[in-house]
Order: structure tokens, then C-alpha cells, then sequence
């Protein structure tokens, strides 16, 4: 019996060390259909989605590296001009200053950026402005003069911000851009006002005055290059840090000797003040009136793009972005119980030939290629923007451009709208957010670019709702 | 004392029969995976036919009527192990696994005259895959990569009472606790987003009950004719899921203790023995269950009317011998089952083959057992596997004579 339960034990001890697995269970690859998927990814792509051209009252133009002067028509947003305004600093004085100095001129000096956009045989012109302080009465009756040239209370300066121009013309400069060329490019202004600031100058007690920045800016605030409204057909990029304004002068000498030009830099004041004043006008447009709201107090106006072809609009420079609204976004988490969000696309293709192509070899005249990237904004119903869009852990998301590798492809952006319908599946009310696309913020100031993207076409390629959500078919009810 | 190393005994047996993980199939994905049908060491030899064996020796717990043939005063005990050797093929590979574990367990000793009572431990049914195929992503005419994995299986721990009901004719019941542990994991490679895991962790536990008769006639004064029947009622387990889905890393949803439950069909079983003197025993059983009853996570339409066919022949040359080691048994068997599942319009059959031996170890009788299955399970048709595999299952039927009087000298 005794013998009977060590056996037995003994047998149930082997059995105990056989009960594992003697070897793992070994990946078995199968074809489709073994196993009826019970749960999985599905897509839908039957969702609607609703766009319109919102144009926003305005956009900061601020402290960004280019100044912009110039404009360009196009027949999709109508016209936009650019003027930049900008601060220069004083220029070093020596402490001693000959007695014997004599002006020569005054020259304004800049180098293009490279970037440009339009028909580059056509002649730009602008005239200098001088800003001028502000002067007026205290409530004591004493007199102020303040330069108020300055940034807004928020720290930037918006495309429609404007300042105060002195009546007299420092000159008028025109010439036929060579965006490409890379030396610096020398206007000469009014002899008159260099006289002026040359004559303050030598007297020497002026060079005290002007050395200290803050006296310097209530004799020259800043300088404006306004861009005449008919300037329509070319803007180019001028670099901010290349721009300075010379006075030139020498010293008298035995006419024998040759003249030695020296000169005193007024450069742009890199702690201070640019910005780049935009104008917009869409009236003959396909946006129509969008420029001149009906209602002057709304902070947008919006167009639906059933009024424009069910195209949209998207144009740097003039604060024109696409909006889309998505109505069924909230309504997915009811769409079946156990919905999980995975992913959700929009493919937004640019209408062809609202852009032009990038070509090395030719390249167009009107050089308005597609942006890598767009920012996209989360705003309200009445398109204010909340914020902008970003991922569950703050990081910013873009659309970005995708070229397909096949060559009759067009461009197209993808933007991951995933992290958007989480919080909208996630939100207990009503939100009424809508996604808002446009040209990044950092160029938005600084560029003028536009480009129309293309409607709902039938195969639904060109412009594309994707969600994927996974679905727990078997708890499912 | 012995009585408590008896418990001990059977304890540590619910511990090792529960939760295993014992094949390797991905037939296993389907209901609650591959059924085992072990009914002691002698019906394995002998294609696991076997409701109308009787025997003073061997513990036959396939029909509970069958308990009434313990002599008085012992105690029977049968225990076996097994090991299978699988070969996985289809068109796109093929694989070889091992498995082993605890087949069964087994006592049994007779109350009286009229009853005997019986306990048995068994698996069930064995979940273990890993299935790596596609899935079609709804909306889209694309697939992405998925992969099933499972694990866990159902056990069994019976009481079986028979009761001898006149000369011929045994009756019994046979009543059994089900539990175990599925567990069932699928990771979706989706092209966009993480990888999605669902896990789904059922645990189930229920009761079935099994009536069963043997009538044994004897023909002439060496030929005894048995004819045996088991029915296994409709039984329910009820399940408790436990569904955790994640994206990447992250936990998306967890739902905790949705009830579920399973239905397995009525499983009647006829069988006839046909026994000479104790040299020859022929054995054949009719198993049928209908699955279309049953209700499994599986659709429907991918079940089917299983039977099968068993057979079994068992030779003892010198049966009559009395030297130890002299009496050996030979067994050969064989069995054809229509299978449970329809995939892809197939409908997934076994047949096997099998040989087994029984040695006696003591003078009383005392038996080891071996027995070798090979068998083929599924098809090559239609994407499916055909699982080639060789079982050794090696038991020992043990006799104690038990409940004697203490005698004073």
C-alpha cells in the first residue's frame, strides 16, 4: 500500500515535470480566413467633412527675417502689398569730429533674400518714409513727443498695424529685382534731410544727444518702404539684417589729395522694431468681399467653398486659411461600443496650378512653389483660434507635403487629425471646434504665397476623410 | 494517514492538470480548443474505444457502469502521462512540437456489493497557438498583420457512482466539475497607428453529468458479449471574461467580468465488447455529438455533427500464465472522428492509429501501460494544416487490496 502511494507520487512528480510545454508554442504562419477576425481595424471614409476660406483679421508680422516690399494680384484671393516698416539704430560717433567734414549723400543699402514671387521683369518702386514721433499736450498743458514706434502690448506687430509717416519723401527708389543677386543694392535718398542729419551731427552737442538710442528715436523713429497700392505684379524678400542707411562725408582736403569717403551706418536695430505691413484686397477675386467683412467687428470673415467652387483658399501674407469642420466627429464614440481611435487622415490636394512647380532647370516667373509643412489651428465656431493644433503631449502637428513617387501624382498634405477627434470623442459637450490650415506662423508675415486646394472629387482621392478605429466585434453590443 | 496521503495525492493532481498549456495546434483557436479524450491507458491502445470494457484490473472511467467490476476489498488506481509529437504543415510551413503532460488520474474502489464509486481527473480540452496570418482591414481592400496567441484549456475532476442492477445490467453516474482558464491574445499590426493588443482572459467553471450502462451477456462459456452506452447531458459553463485592449503601451479599454457562457452538446456514445476467455477483447464504439447545438465562440456555421468510429483489439497470448512478466497484452486500435470545426468549408477530421502494451510489475496485479497513437488531424485543402502526430502515453494501473480487518494474533 506504502509502496503504492510512492509509486504514485513518484508518477505525479513526472507527470508535474512533463505538464510544461517541452518547447514553446512555435509561431504557425496561416493564410487569410483561418481565423474569422472577431475584432480589427475598419475604416471609414464616409465621413463628411465641411471647408470654407476663413480670412482672419490679421496675422503677426513682426520681427521675422525678411521685409517684404512689393505686391502680387492672383485671381483666386486678389491683391496683396506689403510695406515694411522698421527701426534703425544710431550710428557710433567718434568723440572728436573734425572741423573740416563735407556731406556727400545719403544712401539707403540692402540685399535680397532670395525669396521673391511674381514676374521678376517687372519694375518695383517704393518710396522711403520717415515714421514720425507723436507729439501732442499733457493734461498739465506741458508738450510730449514720444516715438510710438513700438510693439503691441502682446510683444508682436500684426500685417495691419500702421504708424504715423512724416509727409516728406526721403526718396523714391525703383528698380528691376534680381532676387538671385547677392551684393548689396545702394539707393540714394533726400539730400535734403541727409543735410539735416549731417548738420545735427557735426554740431557736437547733438552727437551727444543722438548717441543715447532713446533721443535718436524721437529725431527717427523708423523708416517705412511704401509699396504704391497699384504694385501688384512682383514682391520680393529683402534680408532685415542687410539694410542699414548711410550718410557718406569727407573731409576737406588739399584738392591735390584724393577724397577719402567715410560714412556714419544707420543699420536696422536688431533689438528692436520691424515688421511687415501687409494690404489686402480680394474684391474681383474668388473669395469676393472676404477682405471687407459685412460685420467689421467679427475677428474673421469665412466663405464656404460651395461659393468658390468647393475650392478653398490658402494665402500667406493675408491671413487666408482653410477651414475644415469635421460635424461627425464627436458623434464616432456612438458609432459602436467598443470603438477604439487609431488614426485619422486628411489628404487635402492643391488645386493644380493654383502652385507652381518646383523645376531647377526652368524655373517660373511667378515662383510659388507648395510650403513643406502648413500649420493647423484648432478654432472655435465663430473662428477664433483656441490654440494651435497639437498632440496629446503638446507637441505642434502640421500637414505635411507628400509627392508621390509616381510622376503623373499630384503633391498632396496629409494632416493627422488623430489627436483632434481623440478630444472630440473625449469631450462631454459640444466643442464646435474646427480644424484651420494655413501657412506656417514663422512665414505667414513674411511671404505672400497662395494656392487653392482642390474640391471632393468622385473617386475621393483629392480630398479625403480617413478614420481607422479598431472595433470589439465580440462584446459589440 | 493513508487516507490523508491519498487527498494529498489527488490534489496535487487538480494542481497539475489545471491550467495547462498541453498542444501546440492552431486548431486549438477554435471553441475550447482540442478536445482530449483519454479514458485510461488500456481504451488509448485500443483507438479509445472502450465504454463497454469491464475489467477487475483495469479502471475503465470512460463509463461509470463500468466501476461495479472492482473486486471487493481493493482500491484501483490508474495514472498516465503523455507526450505528443506534433508535425504542423501547410503550404507555407511546416513545424515540429512537443508536448507533454498529465493524461489522467484515477481511484476507485467498490462501497459494497452493488456500488462502486470512482474518481477521476482529466484535461478536458487544451488551448495553445500561435497563429500569425492577415487580417482584412473593413472599408479598405487591404489586409495587416495579426497574430493569435492562446493558451489554458479546461479540466475535469469527476465522481462516478455504478450500481449493479441484478446479474447483467450496470448502471452508473458519472458527475464532473469543468473549470479552466482560456486565454486568447491578438496583437493587430494596423499600417497606421500602434500595435493594438486585445487580451481576453476567460475563466469558466461548470458541471456535466454523465449516465452511462453496460449489459454484459455471455454467449457461451468463454465468449461474453457487452454492450455499453454513455450519455454526457448538455452542459453550461459559465464564463467570466476579462478584456483588456491596449494601443502601443497604453491600456485604451478594460471591461472586467462580462458573463458569458458555453454550451457543449449532448455526446452519446454506443459501444459493444466482445470478449474471449481474458485472451482476446474486441471493442467498437459510436461517439456523436452535435455541435450545431453547441454554443462556442465560433460562428455557427464553422461547427458540425462530430462522430466517430473507434476500434480495438487487445491480445493477451498467455493470459493463463503465472510467472510475473508472462502475461503481458497487447493492444491495437483505431479511430476515425469527423471532427467539431468546418473551416473554410472543411470540416477538420482525425483518424489515428494506435498499438499499446501492458507489462505486469508485482505479482498481484499490478500493470504498466505504453501505448502509441499516430494519427492525422485536418487538411491540406483550402489554406488549412494538416497536424501529423505520435502520442506515448505511458500509465500505471495499480491494485491495493484494501479494507481488510485487522486480524489479533
Amino acid at each position: 500500500m506504502e509502496r503504492s502511494f510512492r509509486a504514485i507520487a513518484g508518477f505525479l512528480f513526472t507527470a508535474f515535470l512533463f505538464s510544461c510545454n517541452l518547447t514553446n508554442v512555435q509561431d504557425f504562419q496561416m493564410g487569410a480566413n483561418f481565423v474569422n477576425s472577431t475584432s480589427g481595424v475598419v475604416l471609414i471614409d464616409t465621413m463628411q467633412m465641411v471647408s470654407s476660406t476663413v480670412h482672419l483679421d490679421s496675422i503677426v508680422s513682426s520681427k521675422l527675417s525678411r521685409l517684404l516690399i512689393g505686391g502680387y494680384q492672383n485671381s483666386l484671393t486678389g491683391t496683396v502689398t506689403s510695406s515694411p516698416y522698421f527701426q534703425i539704430s544710431n550710428s557710433s560717433f567718434p568723440t572728436v569730429l573734425q572741423t573740416d567734414l563735407v556731406y556727400d549723400s545719403l544712401v539707403i543699402k540692402y540685399n535680397y533674400d532670395g525669396y521673391y514671387i511674381g514676374d521678376t521683369t517687372k519694375l518695383i518702386s517704393f518710396n522711403v518714409k520717415r515714421l514720425d514721433p507723436i507729439t501732442g499736450t499733457n493734461s498739465n498743458g506741458s508738450t510730449f513727443n514720444r516715438a510710438a514706434f513700438k510693439l503691441g502690448l502682446d510683444g508682436y506687430l500684426y500685417n495691419v498695424d500702421t504708424f504715423k509717416l512724416a509727409d516728406q519723401n526721403l526718396g523714391l527708389v525703383q528698380f528691376y529685382p534680381s532676387p538671385t543677386y547677392k551684393r548689396d543694392c545702394y539707393f540714394r535718398l533726400s539730400d535734403d534731410y541727409g543735410q539735416t542729419l549731417f548738420n545735427n551731427i557735426i554740431n557736437r552737442t547733438w552727437i551727444d544727444t543722438l548717441s543715447n538710442l532713446s533721443y535718436f528715436k524721437l529725431f527717427l523713429p523708423g523708416l517705412a518702404f511704401i509699396s504704391p497700392v497699384n504694385q501688384n505684379q512682383i514682391a520680393v524678400g529683402i534680408s532685415q539684417k542687410s539694410i542699414a542707411m548711410r550718410l557718406y562725408y569727407h573731409a576737406q582736403v588739399n584738392p591735390t589729395e584724393p577724397k577719402v569717403p567715410t560714412y556714419f551706418n544707420f543699420a536696422v536695430n536688431t533689438n528692436g522694431v520691424w515688421y511687415n505691413h501687409i494690404s489686402y484686397n480680394s474684391t474681383g477675386s474668388l473669395l469676393g468681399s472676404i477682405s471687407q467683412p459685412s460685420n467689421p467687428l467679427l475677428s474673421s470673415s469665412e466663405v464656404p467653398s460651395s461659393n468658390t467652387f468647393n475650392q478653398t483658399m490658402v494665402q500667406a501674407g493675408s491671413g487666408v486659411y482653410t477651414k475644415i469642420r469635421i460635424p461627425g466627429s464627436e458623434a464616432l464614440k456612438g458609432y459602436a461600443k467598443n470603438l477604439i481611435l487609431i488614426s485619422a487622415q486628411i489628404r487635402l490636394t492643391p488645386l493644380l496650378g493654383s502652385y507652381t512647380t518646383t523645376n531647377t532647370r526652368f524655373p517660373t516667373l511667378s515662383n510659388n512653389p507648395l510650403p513643406d509643412t502648413l500649420a493647423v489651428f484648432v478654432v472655435d465656431r465663430r473662428n477664433v483660434i483656441a490654440k494651435q493644433y497639437a498632440s496629446s503631449v503638446g507637441s505642434n502637428i502640421y500637414a505635411h507635403k507628400i509627392i508621390p513617387i509616381a510622376f503623373n501624382q499630384q503633391p498632396y498634405y496629409i494632416l493627422d487629425a488623430t489627436s483632434f477627434f481623440a478630444s472630440e470623442m473625449a469631450s462631454s459637450t459640444f466643442t464646435g471646434y474646427s480644424l484651420m490650415i494655413g501657412t506656417v506662423g514663422a512665414k505667414a508675415g513674411m511671404m505672400l504665397n497662395p494656392f487653392a486646394f482642390a474640391p471632393f472629387d468622385s473617386s475621393g482621392n483629392l480630398f479625403k476623410l480617413s478614420v481607422y478605429c479598431y472595433i470589439d466585434k465580440v462584446y459589440n453590443n | 494517514m493513508r487516507r490523508l496521503a491519498l487527498i494529498i495525492i489527488f490534489l496535487l493532481s487538480i494542481f497539475i492538470a489545471s491550467g495547462q498549456n498541453n498542444t501546440n495546434s492552431p486548431y486549438s483557436v477554435f471553441g475550447i480548443g482540442e478536445l482530449d479524450n483519454a479514458a485510461g491507458g488500456r481504451n488509448m491502445g485500443m483507438g479509445g474505444s472502450g465504454i463497454a470494457m469491464k475489467s477487475d484490473v483495469f479502471l475503465n472511467f470512460s463509463n461509470p457502469a463500468s466501476l461495479t467490476a472492482i473486486p471487493a476489498q481493493s482500491l484501483e488506481t490508474d495514472a498516465g502521462i503523455t507526450i505528443k509529437f506534433s508535425d504542423l504543415q501547410n503550404s507555407l510551413n511546416s513545424v515540429n512540437v512537443l508536448n507533454g503532460n498529465l493524461s489522467w488520474a484515477a481511484l476507485a474502489f467498490p462501497i459494497n456489493r452493488t456500488f462502486g464509486l470512482g474518481f477521476s481527473l482529466n484535461p478536458m480540452s487544451s488551448v495553445g497557438y500561435t497563429i500569425s496570418t492577415i487580417k482584412s482591414l473593413d472599408g479598405a481592400n487591404y489586409s495587416y498583420p495579426t497574430t493569435y496567441k492562446g493558451g489554458g484549456g479546461l479540466s475535469e475532476a469527476s465522481v462516478s457512482l455504478g450500481a449493479k442492477i441484478g446479474k447483467n445490467l450496470s448502471l452508473g453516474l458519472q458527475s464532473s466539475v469543468l473549470w479552466g482558464n482560456i486565454s486568447e491574445t491578438n496583437l493587430d499590426y494596423p499600417p497606421m497607428g500602434s500595435t493594438i493588443t486585445r487580451v481576453d482572459n476567460s475563466n469558466y467553471i461548470g458541471t456535466s453529468f454523465k449516465p452511462g450502462f453496460q449489459f454484459q451477456s455471455r454467449l457461451n462459456k468463454n465468449t461474453m458479449l457487452t454492450i455499453a452506452g454513455t450519455t454526457k447531458l448538455s452542459t453550461y459553463l459559465n464564463g467570466s471574461n476579462d478584456l483588456t485592449i491596449s494601443s502601443g503601451s497604453s491600456i485604451v479599454l478594460t471591461q472586467l467580468n462580462i458573463q458569458n457562457q458555453i454550451k457543449l452538446p449532448v455526446d452519446m456514445v454506443l459501444g459493444i465488447g466482445l470478449q474471449f476467455k481474458d485472451k482476446y477483447l474486441f471493442t467498437a464504439d459510436y461517439d456523436r455529438s452535435d455541435w450545431r447545438n453547441a454554443l462556442v465562440n465560433v460562428d455557427p456555421s464553422g461547427l458540425a455533427l462530430n462522430q466517430s468510429y473507434h476500434v480495438g483489439l487487445e491480445i493477451a497470448p498467455k493470459y493463463d500464465s503465472q510467472r510475473l512478466g508472462q502475461t503481458r497484452r497487447y493492444r491495437f486500435g483505431a479511430f476515425y472522428q469527423t471532427g467539431y470545426m468546418v473551416i473554410s468549408g472543411t470540416q477538420i477530421s482525425t483518424y489515428a492509429a494506435s498499438f499499446g502494451m501492458a507489462i505486469p510489475i508485482r505479482k498481484d496485479r499490478n500493470t504498466m501501460n505504453f501505448a502509441v497513437e499516430a494519427g492525422r488531424q485536418g487538411s491540406l485543402q483550402n489554406n488549412l494544416i494538416v497536424v501529423s502526430y505520435v502520442k506515448l502515453n505511458w500509465s500505471f494501473s495499480l491494485w491495493e487490496r484494501w479494507f481488510i480487518p485487522r486480524k489479533y494474533d
